[in-house]
């Protein structure tokens, strides 16, 4: 695999919590080579590591040891700003808690990147409009999400990584909360992405269905 | 729009800032009747009190929330000194309109006693005017304890 392939790439990473009365590592010596357009899951049991790799991956936390690249750029050693900057351009992201703001339509839920990304108006309203009619949330645009239900906040938050078209997408359990339907929707619109358009997917996952269709399965 | 998106956000706390002004209307309105059927001005340092703790809270309301704002803002890649600027702002802001809350509540409270209460006004006319600066004085300290507390807890938080 050629070096430029290459969109995430983890050396001996090991990642734990430690206070000063107890140590907990999550993971030890972790390493992992993602492609650009690769569609991977992240498979294990609940506290094995999922959602610190994802974590990690985006520059929320920073490892105990190792090194991580995202697009070549090693991401432990940069400052907040720069990896602010880094995360805006490169990477979308679809956290566990989803990070909604309940007082913010869905419209402009979606539009907060773009936003503070600085897009021109006309091409934010455009990406914002193509986007709630693929994952069927036009007729919700104008309500607030604080008055969705759980299952539509997901689909919020799903559409709003890929609001800014980053090359790089990290879902920490995106159909967990969604009933079949919804569930078949957000997978239908991931796979899309990745085959259409060649997003590099990171998802952890305990749903078969996605595990059906990635190319590749990671245990940890 | 992006300053308009983040008072927006702000506003996670409206309908609890409602509930806390309204508290605030209904203990002044008692302490103001209580202060003139009873002809006793004891029941001033109630309403410090109770002023005191609602704007602390109402301060601490804004806090919460907008360390949660601050978190999704820039897990979406806002700057983080940009937020901090914002939130400075912000209540700076609150500050200022307490202040001039409660100086406008104060010479309200002295007016409405002295015109309803000439007599009680006579009898104790300096204590009242010590009264009234006081209540200026505490009031002022609330929201300026408030305020700064909440840039310390905004800096910290996005420093972290």
């Amino acid at each position: 695999m050629k070096e430029t392939d290459v969109i995430v790439k983890l050396t001996n990473v090991t990642m734990g919590y430690h206070t000063l009365s107890h140590k907990t590592d999550v993971f030890k010596n972790f390493n992992l080579e993602v492609k650009k357009g690769d569609f991977v899951a992240l498979v294990g049991q609940i506290g094995s590591g999922k959602t610190s790799l994802i974590n990690l991956i985006c520059g929320f936390n920073k490892p105990l040891n190792g090194k991580i690249y995202v697009e070549g750029q090693e991401i432990t050693s940069l400052n907040n700003e720069k990896l602010i900057n880094l995360r805006s351009r490169l990477i979308g992201v679809v956290p566990q808690t989803q990070n909604l703001i309940p007082n913010l339509t869905v419209y402009e839920n979606i539009q907060l990147p773009l936003v503070i990304n600085k897009y021109s108006k006309s091409d934010l309203s455009e990406r914002v409009v193509k986007i709630l009619e693929m994952m069927n949330l036009f007729n919700y645009s104008e309500m607030l999400v604080k008055h969705l239900s759980v299952g539509e906040r997901q689909l919020v938050a799903v559409a709003r990584s890929f609001a800014s078209d980053p090359p790089l997408v990290l879902m920490d359990e995106p159909t967990e909360a969604l009933d079949p339907i919804m569930s078949e929707l957000v997978i239908g619109f991931i796979r899309g992405t990745n085959l259409l358009k060649g997003k590099t997917l990171i998802i952890t996952t305990h749903d078969k269905k996605i595990m059906d269709i990635a190319q590749r399965i990671i245990r940890i | 729009m992006f300053s308009q998106l983040l008072f927006k956000s702000l506003q996670l706390t409206k309908s609890r800032s409602s509930i806390y002004i309204g508290l605030l209307s209904i203990i002044t309105c008692n302490s103001i009747l209580l202060g003139i059927f009873s002809s006793s001005f004891y029941i001033l340092p109630t309403i410090f009190i109770s002023f005191f703790i609602i704007m602390f809270m109402l301060s601490s309301e804004l806090i919460s929330s907008s360390e949660y704002i601050i978190e999704v803002f820039s897990s979406l890649g806002a700057r983080k000194k940009l937020l901090i600027s914002y939130f400075c702002i912000i209540f700076l802001i609150i500050g200022i309109i307490g202040i001039i809350l409660g100086i406008m509540f104060s010479i309200g409270f002295y007016y409405v006693v002295g015109f309803l209460a000439p007599v009680l006004l006579s009898s104790i006319g300096l204590f009242n005017s010590i009264i009234m600066l006081y209540t200026v004085f505490v009031i002022i300290l609330a929201m300026g304890i408030g305020t700064i507390f909440g840039v310390i807890r905004t800096f910290n938080n996005v420093t972290k």
